[in-house]
């Protein structure tokens, strides 16, 4: 009788070994920032479709902005045993612990276009401090060096904000007749920037010259008040991001300029990575920047 | 005269209202401007709309947690129907409105109906909202709207900006609605006592229904409004507005238990609020002060008021 | 200086408020060891009397002489000191504090410096000794029944060497067997010497235990009486100012038609098998226990709670009302027997509660016709003599009877046929119980029809012409005026 549940029980450790091996495809586990941001939606197209041609199950969930949640989501990753995880960070410090986990686990971790404290395997994503320097540089060869300008920033404390602030400062540094006359945070969002510059309109009126918002969503705020005060002629105003939305009023001639940030590539590029972590090879460079690209009118 | 205002529920709001005017006015040079009032009745305007339409509700002793999710389901439709080129603008704005009471409707129904709490009905349609936004607009703002929907956003007309043109309109509406017809003082009585509105027969139901559609009919209204304003449909408009009207509602004077408030009341709040905003970026104070800064003001109007109201017996 | 008995001596107080005088010309005396009644409908200005005395409020006239010496004008603490207190409705004690540290509140640094606990439950233990009272000195007041709890709250005015004590309605908020406590502690202060002016709406009471009663009328002090020389039908006239032939008005009214034919009504659960008839010009009492279903029946025919089975006819026709408002557009028209949950709206004026079922007599469209419904309610505030400063005010704000009579002006506005009420006169002053039977009588003269609910079975029995008795939700037997006496109406009610 013992005999025959032994045989059994090997019989089956065997079996899900073997059922295990039958997998001829990878599991990738992705969390995103927020799925309601559209930047981070179209990383995440990129991602799916890299996939598909790569034969790459993903699967795709949404952190809705919280840490606590994304850790969990990465938890749930790794008992489901994924190949490896790709995760856009919500923030530097607090969604550290997921990466802490994945690494411990064992699984490849490959981090999309933010940061976080802890290292994870691989980085794919572009120098928000980068993106902001561009656009001061822009910003102040319009004032050929001189002149007030507005800085709009994202949500205080979060990666993005802090590296395009420090990028912003920089150029603050480099000229000193540029000269800001205030910053504020719009919280990303469109309608709120739009109440600030309203505000601000009415507080330094035609002293303003220049405005920089940290995305294109407030940028785009921040002009709609400007044209209703019929002051966006005169006021040059540069956002960061490169959303559909953004590009259009370039190209209608109303937003100054916008800097692309190649979410496409940011897509493609962690794919890849995750997939060759996941095939235990051997890769070259574990941190890929993908540079922004400025669009303006031409 | 002076008794009568003396005497009126809102008067210590007033008070309230007129002396943080008087703090910024003497803080910056550019608050008494009449751009920078323009500019304040402007920026209010959205909040307001909502918070006429949810003080029918909050009187009737309910609550309505779902003003920003529909408010955003009211600016993605009438985005998607306000493309350029596509319908006329007046169909968009009306099948919106429509779109907004049938959504007050689901609630009041809901509420009527299942006898949950209001306060968890609306917490769920709240959610639901929100998905629906961003299932109809696919997660992404929609643009290239129609100019004349631009227009009441940012137009002029006689003089006034239009936000201000649809203020005035509601404010009216609903003061008349509240306090001239019968539909009013029926809100009042059962916000007041409930069964015994019903033991003298007023249909309690029919009514409660109602101040829910109000309530959606608003939300849409504020909704169009925003998405004029800012020239997109977002599917994320309107995160947080239901406390902000409400809040407004009760800073204004309007009691929670129900029974009792008024449409000027909620008006007084509503500017309240949207001048200690407005002051507090035109003195460029920083942003986790301006929201300490907000709180702190609230409580102390709410306080002062409730000594105002118990000096006056 | 002659040493009289008199302890407090009023003469030619007056009192105005808003233009309106509340108190006119008013004498009262109060003699030693005396216990003193206070009688008047609500609004007569007794509280305005208290409130002179204790120098709450000043008087525009008159002199208050307390033991020969004038005290009008001095502050409350001064009048405090001179011996006068005031027991309130509402009490006034710490709940967390032992009944010794409450007597002694405030004084505990009294001459000779700061009192221990000790000696202050010594002393107090000693008072309570003197005057037979079996209360423990040492337990938290929030643990005695409220009966106990007013009983502390007087000895602690006879603690501070009070000589005149005011009690503003002393027996409201307690039962039966708590009110004999009340009186035996009252005839001992009587025996002290302490003098107690008191006011009340319960006539057993007065002439319980009071020594002599005065009438308080529309600011007028109408007369002093001794307690054994009136009786409670003269003193109530003296209230009203009108004579009564009966407390209970009747007279002859012939019979009609019936309004309302109850068949075989049954809700499950809590009542069936009733069958009664209302005819017009009469009442029919329901009689029972409480709990025995009798409200549940009213309501069913309202359309409160709509009924299951059986069949009602009004004016004739088949009928069912599924909600209050078809009941009131039929003609029929109901009062609950509370008046806080089914009656008022509290935060409403006095207009618009009685305005409030009816309002589609004042609507055009939608809007509301502001003048003619300010018209017909003064008109009916005036037919029911509703006492109020003036209709734009809350309904709270007034006493108990005329709350109910704004709901019976309510009831009244578009003259119903039949009238279903459930305690009607529950918890209001005498003048305002005589005025509502007053209204009962002309009603049925009217040719009105009246299904009345009462727990007082002295109002269901003068009252009503017929009686049917209800126990447990079924119907025992229909009595009529002859037959119906208490004993045999227990005696139905009782019936397993």
């Amino acid at each position: 009788m013992k005999i025959r549940v032994l045989i059994l029980f090997v019989a089956c450790l065997v079996g899900s070994a073997c059922s295990e091996k039958k997998k001829d495809h990878l599991v990738i586990g992705v969390s995103m920032l927020s799925m309601q941001n559209e930047f981070i939606q179209q990383v995440a197209d990129a991602l799916e479709k890299s996939a598909k041609t790569a034969n790459v199950e993903l699967i795709v969930v949404d952190a809705e902005r919280s840490s606590l949640k994304q850790v969990e989501q990465v938890e749930s990753f790794i008992s489901q045993q994924v190949d490896a995880i790709i995760l856009n960070p919500c923030e530097f410090e607090a969604s550290s612990p997921a990466v802490e986990k994945a690494q411990k686990a064992g699984i490849p971790i490959v981090n999309v276009n933010s940061s976080t404290k802890s290292k994870p395997d691989a980085f794919v994503g572009s120098d928000d401090a980068e993106s902001a320097n561009m656009a001061m540089e822009l910003i102040a060869k319009h004032l050929n060096g001189k002149g007030n300008v507005l800085m709009i920033q994202g949500y205080m404390g979060q990666a993005a904000q802090l590296d395009r602030e420090r990028g912003a400062k920089a150029v603050f540094a480099k000229y000193p007749g540029l000269k800001l006359l205030a910053s504020q945070t719009g919280e990303w969002d469109r309608a709120k920037s739009m109440s600030l510059m309203e505000n601000w309109i009415q507080s330094f009126g035609d002293q303003i010259q220049a405005v920089f918002a940290q995305n294109d969503e407030m940028g785009l705020g921040a002009l709609q008040a400007l044209m209703d005060a019929k002051k966006d002629a005169q006021v040059y105003v540069v956002s960061v991001d490169g959303i559909q939305d953004a590009r259009k009023s370039v190209e209608q001639g109303n937003l100054d300029a916008t800097l692309i940030q190649n979410a496409e590539k940011q897509g493609s590029e962690s794919l890849r990575m995750a997939v060759e972590l996941a095939q235990k090879k051997k890769i070259k460079e574990s941190n890929i920047l993908i540079p922004f690209e400025i669009f303006q009118k031409k | 005269m002076k008794n009568l205002f003396l005497k009126s529920p809102t008067g210590g709001i007033f008070i309230a209202l007129v002396l943080v005017c008087l703090l910024f006015g003497s803080l910056t040079s550019r608050f008494f401007t009449p751009m920078n009032m323009s500019v304040i009745l402007n920026q209010v305007s959205v909040n307001a709309i909502l918070a006429f339409g949810v003080t029918f509700v909050i009187i009737a002793g309910g609550i309505d947690l779902s003003l920003g999710s529909l408010l955003a389901v009211s600016g993605v439709i009438v985005a998607l129907l306000s493309q350029e080129g596509s319908y006329a603008l007046w169909i968009g704005l009306l099948l919106t409105l429509l779109a907004g009471m049938a959504m007050g409707a689901f609630n009041g129904a809901l509420v009527v109906l299942t006898k949950v709490p209001p306060f968890i009905v609306t917490l769920g349609t709240m959610t639901i909202g929100r998905g629906v936004a961003l299932l109809l607009s696919k997660g992404r703002p929609i643009s290239d709207l129609n100019e004349s929907l631009n227009f009441l956003g940012s137009g002029d007309m006689m003089g006034l900006p239009v936000p201000i043109i649809f203020l005035i309109i509601s404010f009216v509406f609903c003061q008349l609605l509240l306090t001239k017809t019968v539909f009013g003082r029926y809100v009042k009585a059962i916000g007041g006592n409930e069964m015994a509105a019903f033991v003298a027969g007023v249909r309690v139901n029919r009514i409660k229904l109602w101040v829910y559609v109000i309530s959606g009919l608003f939300a849409a209204l504020a909704g169009i409004l925003l998405t004029a304003r800012i020239n997109t449909g977002q599917p994320n408009a309107g995160l947080g507005f239901e406390l902000d009207a409400i809040a407004a509602v009760i800073i204004g004077g309007t009691s929670t238990r129900g029974g009792k408030g008024t449409i000027t009341g909620t008006l007084l709040g509503v500017l309240f609020i949207g001048v200690i905003n407005n002051g507090l970026d035109l003195i460029n104070v920083s942003a986790y002060w301006q929201q300490v800064i907000m709180g702190g003001i609230i409580i102390l109007a709410v306080v002062l008021d409730g000594l105002y109201q118990k000096m006056k017996k | 200086m002659v040493l009289s008995d008199c302890l407090l001596d009023i003469k030619g107080l007056s009192f105005s408020y808003s233009g309106s005088s509340i108190l006119r010309s008013v004498n009262l005396r109060v003699e030693k060891a005396e216990i003193h009644a206070l009688v008047g409908e609500n609004g007569a200005g007794k509280s305005s009397l208290f409130k002179s005395i204790m120098g709450i409020i000043s008087p525009s006239d008159g002199e208050i002489i307390f033991f020969d010496q004038g005290i009008r004008g001095l502050s409350v603490r001064e009048i405090l000191g001179k011996g006068i207190s005031m027991i309130h409705q509402e009490l006034m004690l710490i709940p967390e504090l032992s009944v010794a540290e409450n007597i002694y509140l405030g004084r505990e640094n009294s001459a000779g410096g700061h009192m221990s606990l000790a000696a202050i439950q010594r002393s107090v233990q000693a008072l309570f000794d003197r005057f037979g009272l079996d209360i423990p000195v040492d337990v938290k007041v929030k643990e005695l029944s409220i009966a106990r709890q007013q009983i502390v709250e007087i000895m602690r005015s006879v603690s501070q060497e009070a000589k005149l004590i005011l009690m503003d309605e002393p027996t409201s908020s307690l039962t039966d067997g708590e009110i004999q406590f009340f009186t035996r502690l009252i005839r001992n202060l009587k025996e002290a010497g302490v003098g107690i002016l008191f006011t009340s709406h319960k006539m057993e009471e007065i002439f319980e235990f009071a020594d002599v009663v005065s009438v308080l009328r529309d600011g007028e002090m109408i007369g002093t009486y001794r307690t054994n020389e009136i009786d409670a039908h003269v003193l109530v006239e003296k209230m009203v100012g009108r004579e009564l032939k009966d407390f209970y008005p009747k007279s002859d009214v012939e019979v009609g038609e019936p309004i309302l034919d109850v068949e075989n009504l049954g809700l499950a659960g809590v009542f069936q098998g009733i069958n009664f008839q209302v005819r017009a010009g009469e009442v029919l009492g329901l009689a029972g226990l409480v709990g025995a279903g009798r409200t549940d029946i009213g309501q069913s025919i309202f359309g409160i709670r709509p009924y299951t089975s059986g069949e009602i006819r009004y004016l004739g026709k088949r009928f069912e009302a599924k909600h209050p408002s078809e009941a009131l557009e039929a003609g029929m028209a109901y009062l609950g027997e509370d008046r806080k949950e089914l009656g008022i709206i509290p935060e409403m004026n006095i207009r618009e509660n009685m305005t409030l079922g009816l309002l589609r007599m004042f609507q055009k469209m939608q809007a509301i016709l502001f003048q003619a419904e300010k018209k017909a309610t003064e008109d009916n505030s005036d037919a029911l003599r509703i006492r109020m400063s003036h209709a734009g005010q809350k309904i709270q704000e007034l006493s108990g009877g005329n709350q109910q009579k704004v709901l019976f002006g309510r009831m009244l506005l578009n003259m119903p046929n039949l009238l279903i009420l459930d305690e009607p006169t529950r918890g209001i002053d005498v003048v305002s119980k005589f005025d509502i039977y007053s209204l009962i009588l002309e009603l049925k003269k009217a040719g009105k029809g009246i299904l009345l609910i009462s727990s007082d079975m002295t109002e269901l029995l003068e009252m009503s012409d017929r009686v049917v008795v209800i126990s447990k939700g079924s119907q025992r037997g229909e009595l009529n005026k002859q037959e119906a006496s208490p004993a045999r109406v227990l005696q139905l009610a009782l019936h397993a």
